[in-house]
């Protein structure tokens, strides 16, 4: 029952993941490669506040999206210079300067020792501790997420970022500041992205940089590549398709040696395949330019 | 100071394959506009198939160098016909090339792990001779890489400048659909900017694995070397992407000396953030009209 309630809680955590990220991938059309880093800032600063500080959980909570809308603020106001490939390597860079600071400034965040013994996050006075409480509250988290999230998408900014994306140059000239609106769009992804940092830590009660790297965001983007971005229900679908794949691996009895690489292959193909035959992923809206 | 020296030749010597590398990327993202992720792939398959050939079928290092590099052009057409050719005939974006170019990578990637491990490889377990060039000490195989390099990058670069289908190959990053106007075999020319590039990245690739040995995941890191060296130089000219990898070599060697090894990537991205602010064209790059782009 616990490796159930682990799935949900790990579908729960990526599932807020691929709904921040879809703002900017598939509502922006700038194709991230660095929503790792964001929610690797999430989680270090709960783990920092709350081991350093004794800060409870509803307070570092907003530090930590306010860490990652600061940062998304000021990454946006460098990177949303370019667009297409360059914007790609911009935020390559950015991952990579945030993984090799959370990796080598050992004094703040033990390096690659990493942080243990980050506490659980207590919730009304009610410390989360077994699996089905985190079960629990991943989902009351996850839904929170998704409702800012289909709250965005129905907002007047969501209509104002697709028609950005889907012409530039046409917005602009209706009124749309492309520039103010990405940074907007890149603010509120960055600081969404905080939030399941934070349910990451407090559940696993360590952390380390290797669970914030390039392959981590590359996962992530890919998850919005093969379900499909733009709406709601196409990261979802990609969640669901791309964390539940390797538990059916697990029943076809293949070694686990074997088996990371096998999954790691079908992504691969998979993301072939997708964009020769459907761009815009099983459930998505937008096809990447 | 006399460390300082032996880093900056260590730098320069790392650049001289960093040249062949960003010249490999550069090549595909020119000619082809095609973001060229499964570069890393390439590189991978080139440093394992050297690999095969050298320590499990036991050839000397020359003659499974010049395999691998066979394999690798072949490849690299595998992956032009097989990949980039259906999605440039279908008309797709760069972006969904470039996303189809990272699946090649995570497939070659992955396949090599299942047929070789993830563990580090090494060819060669012997101690290196080394001469003394200078004060500084350099190993055989160092010296290998840097003229190889060098001398590699620079008769690509003369090719460009005179002969005609590699003039071509150039044009065709500027105007590819006055391509098959003028009568000229795209698809031919296509098959040759992955052959060169293929050839660029596997000189390298051999002559890295056969120093340090090599691991299934090591493609990233040199991929993006090269990409940065390519942006940093300025994307439009075969001078500036040498440009680029040789300051970025230098500068990573350099962050040795000042700093420590571990800082090295951060410097290599710093050096790009700071291009793309400061010099978005790159180093010797042109600043292109609104509508050129």
């Amino acid at each position: 029952m616990n490796y159930l309630l682990h799935i949900c809680i790990m579908l729960a955590i990526y599932g807020m993941l691929a709904s921040s990220a879809n703002l900017l991938i598939g509502y922006s059309g700038l194709l991230t490669m660095a929503h790792a880093a964001f929610y690797g800032l999430g989680a270090y600063v709960y783990a920092l506040l709350s081991l350093h500080f004794n800060w409870p959980f509803w307070a570092t909570l907003p530090c930590a999206v306010a860490a990652g809308a600061l940062v998304g603020w000021l990454f946006g106001l460098a990177a949303l210079r370019f667009r297409n490939e360059t914007f790609v390597l911009a935020t390559i860079g950015f991952q990579m300067i945030v993984y090799v600071v959370l990796y080598n400034w050992t004094g703040l965040t033990r390096g690659p020792y990493g942080i243990s013994g980050i506490p659980h996050p207590a919730v009304f006075g009610c410390r989360i501790e077994t699996v089905p409480q985190f079960f629990l509250f991943a989902a009351v988290m996850f839904l929170i997420v998704l409702g800012i999230s289909v709250l965005l998408c129905r907002s007047s900014f969501a209509l104002s970022l697709k028609a950005l994306r889907d012409n530039e140059a046409a917005a602009q000239t209706l009124g749309i500041p492309p520039r103010r609106q990405y940074i907007r769009a890149m603010i509120v992804g960055s600081a969404l992205a905080a939030i399941p940092g934070v349910c990451f830590a407090g559940y696993v009660t360590y952390i380390d940089p290797t669970s914030f790297t390039l392959q981590e965001s590359i996962f992530i983007a890919s998850i919005l590549l093969v379900g499909g971005s733009g709406n709601i229900k196409g990261p979802l679908c990609g969640v669901l398709f791309m964390l539940i794949l390797p538990e059916v691996m697990r029943f076809v009895g293949l070694p686990d040696a074997i088996a990371a690489n096998m999954r790691e292959i079908i992504y691969g193909l998979l993301l072939i395949v997708l964009m020769y035959f459907r761009p815009r992923g099983l459930a998505g809206e937008y096809a990447v330019k | 100071m006399n460390l300082f020296l032996q880093l900056l030749g260590n730098g320069i010597v790392q650049g001289a394959l960093a040249l062949c590398l960003a010249a490999s990327f550069g090549f595909v993202y020119r000619s082809m506009r095609i973001f060229h992720i499964a570069m890393g792939g390439q590189f991978v398959f080139s440093c394992y198939a050297f690999y095969f050939f050298a320590v499990r079928l036991g050839w000397n290092p020359g003659c499974a160098a010049a395999a691998a590099l066979v394999l690798s052009v072949l490849f690299g057409g595998l992956i032009e016909l097989a990949v980039y050719r259906p999605f440039f005939r279908k008309g797709s974006s760069s972006g969904v090339t470039m996303i189809a170019s990272l699946g090649v990578m995570i497939v070659v990637e992955n396949l090599t792990a299942l047929c070789f491990g993830n563990e580090v490889k090494t060819v060669s377990n012997q101690l290196e001779p080394s001469v003394v060039l200078g004060g500084l000490r350099f190993t055989r195989i160092q010296l290998i890489q840097l003229f190889g390099g060098i001398a590699l990058f620079s008769g690509v670069g003369l090719l460009i400048r005179h002969v005609r289908c590699f003039k071509a190959i150039w044009a065709m990053g500027e105007q590819p659909e006055l391509i098959p106007v003028l009568g000229l075999p795209q698809g031919l020319l296509r098959l040759t900017v992955m052959a060169l590039s293929a050839v660029m990245v596997a000189v390298p690739a051999v002559l890295i694995s056969w120093d340090i040995g090599m691991d299934p995941h090591v493609g990233m890191h040199y991929l993006l070397l090269a990409s940065v060296a390519v942006f940093a130089g300025g994307t439009d000219r075969y001078a500036a992407w040498g440009l680029g990898a040789m300051a970025l070599a230098v500068l990573q060697s350099l962050a040795v000396w000042k700093f420590s090894a571990r800082w090295t990537d951060l410097v290599t991205f710093g050096v790009l953030v700071a291009i793309l602010l400061l010099r978005p064209q790159g180093l010797l790059g042109t600043r292109k009209r609104l509508e050129e782009e």
